[in-house]
C-alpha cells in the first residue's frame, strides 16, 4: 500500500466539499436575490452566464450550477496528478481517458 | 415557472428527500426529482431531467466527500468505470435532446418497473472475501495502486476486509448502459451499477454503494451540457433543488448506519412503482394527477 494513497483521499474529500460549498453559497444567494426582487426565470443557454441582460439572481444561480458541474471534472484532474505523484501510470492513464471524453464532450456537445 | 416561497421550499424540500434516498440506499435521486418535477410542478420533462442532472451531481459531491473521507470509495474502480458511463451518458443525452417528451415519459416509466425489481432484489449478502483481519471503526478504507482491490472497516463483522474486484468486462457492461440511461432520462443509474458492482464483480455493497455514488457526477455533467447547449436549464429551478439535494444527501451519510436499508428499499419501491404507473399513463395521455 502507498503511503500516499490517505493523502490523495484527503485531497480529493477537500476538493469535494470546497466545490459543495462554493456552488451552495453562489445558488442561496442567488435564490435568496430572486425572491426578493422577484426576477423571472429564463433558460441557461451556454454563453447565458456573460450575457449582460441576464438577471442577477439567474446568473449568480447559474454560476453555482457551473461551479458545482466543474467539481467532479475537476476531481478528475486531481487525481491524474496524484496517481502521477504516486507512479500509478495505469490509472494516472484511465483518468486521463475519463478527462479526454469529458473535454471532447464540452467542445463537440454543444453542436 | 415563477419562484415564490412555496415553490421554492418545495424544491428544496424535494430535492432534500432525494439526497437524502440518494445517500441512503444509492438510488432514488433522479426518479423522484424528474416525475416530482413533471407530475407536481408541471416542468417539461427535458428540463425535469436536466434539474435532475443537476441533483445528482450535488448528491455525488456531498456524499462522496464524506465516504471517500471514510475509506468506502474505490477511486480506481470509480474512474475505470466512468470512462464507460461517461461514454453511455454522451450517446444518452444526445438522442434524448431528440426524443418526444411522450415517449422519454413512457421509458421513465419502464426504467421505474426495473429499478422498482432491483431494489427488491438486491440484498447486503456478503462477498468473497480475499482477506480479513481484527480492524477498530477508527481504521479508514484504502486502495491498491495498480489494482482494483481495497479493503474497508466492516463495523458488522468488527473486521477490516479485502476485496479484489472480478469481472471487469461486466461492469464496463453495465456502466455503459447505465450511463445511457443516465443521458436520457436523467438519473444516476446506481440501481444498475450497485447490483452489478455488489453482486456481478464481488465488491462489497457499502463499496459499491460509495463507488457507485462518486461516478455518478461526472457521467451526469457528461449529459448535463448536451442538454444546457439546447436551453433546457432553468437555473432558479435546478438551484434549490441542487441546495435540497446537497443538505439531504450529507444527512443520509450520517444516518445511513442507522436505517435499515431493507425496509428504505421496499418503501423506495412502491413510491417508484406508483410514479412509474402514472408516468407511464402520462405517456398514453390519460392521468391520475390534476
Amino acid at each position: 500500500m502507498s503511503p500516499d494513497a490517505g493523502a490523495a483521499r484527503r485531497d480529493v474529500q477537500r476538493l469535494l466539499q470546497l466545490g459543495l460549498a462554493v456552488a451552495a453559497g453562489l445558488m442561496t444567494a442567488g435564490l435568496g436575490l430572486a425572491l426578493w426582487s422577484g426576477a423571472p426565470d429564463v433558460a441557461l443557454q451556454p454563453r447565458g452566464l456573460v450575457q449582460r441582460d441576464l438577471p442577477l439572481p439567474v446568473r449568480l444561480c447559474g454560476l453555482g450550477v457551473l461551479a458545482l458541474a466543474a467539481t467532479p471534472a475537476l476531481r478528475v484532474l486531481t487525481l491524474i496528478v496524484l496517481w502521477v505523484r504516486e507512479r500509478d501510470w495505469k490509472y494516472a492513464a484511465v483518468a486521463l481517458g475519463v478527462a479526454i471524453v469529458l473535454i471532447a464532450d464540452v467542445m463537440l456537445g454543444g453542436r | 415557472m415563477p419562484v415564490t416561497p412555496l415553490t421554492a421550499g418545495g424544491l428544496v424540500s424535494l430535492g432534500f428527500v432525494a439526497g437524502l434516498l440518494g445517500a441512503l440506499v444509492g438510488v432514488g435521486g433522479g426518479v423522484i426529482v424528474v416525475p416530482t418535477l413533471v407530475l407536481a410542478f408541471h416542468l417539461g420533462i427535458k428540463t425535469a431531467i436536466a434539474t435532475s442532472l443537476v441533483a445528482v451531481v450535488a448528491t455525488s459531491t456531498a456524499a462522496g466527500s464524506v465516504y471517500v473521507g471514510r475509506g468506502l470509495t474505490n477511486m480506481r474502480l470509480a474512474m475505470t468505470l466512468e470512462i464507460f458511463t461517461t461514454l453511455g451518458g454522451i450517446a444518452g443525452g444526445t438522442v434524448a435532446v431528440w426524443i418526444s417528451p411522450s415517449v422519454l415519459a413512457a421509458l421513465f416509466g419502464v426504467i421505474m418497473g426495473v429499478t422498482a425489481t432491483l431494489l427488491l432484489r438486491t440484498n447486503d449478502r456478503p462477498v468473497r472475501v480475499a482477506g480479513s483481519s481484527p480492524g477498530r471503526p477508527d481504521v479508514l478504507g484504502a486502495e491498491f495502486p495498480g489494482r482494483l482491490a481495497g479493503t474497508y472497516y466492516d463495523a458488522q463483522r468488527g473486521q477490516v476486509i479485502e476485496y479484489q474486484a472480478v469481472r471487469l468486462a461486466l461492469g464496463a457492461g453495465v456502466s455503459a448502459a447505465a450511463g445511457v440511461i443516465s443521458g436520457l432520462l436523467g438519473v444516476g443509474g446506481g440501481f444498475l451499477k450497485v447490483p452489478a458492482m455488489a453482486v456481478g464483480m464481488n465488491v462489497p455493497i457499502k463499496v459499491a454503494a460509495a463507488t457507485s455514488n462518486f461516478m455518478i457526477g461526472v457521467t451526469a455533467i457528461a449529459s448535463l451540457f448536451i442538454y444546457v447547449a439546447r436551453g433546457y436549464l432553468s437555473p432558479l429551478v435546478a438551484a434549490p433543488v441542487a441546495v435540497g439535494t446537497g443538505l439531504g444527501a450529507l444527512l443520509g451519510t450520517r444516518w445511513q448506519s442507522r436505517v435499515s436499508g431493507r425496509v428504505l428499499r421496499r418503501v423506495l419501491s412502491v413510491i417508484v412503482i406508483v410514479v412509474g404507473i402514472e408516468m407511464l399513463l402520462r405517456a398514453a395521455g390519460v392521468s391520475l394527477v390534476p
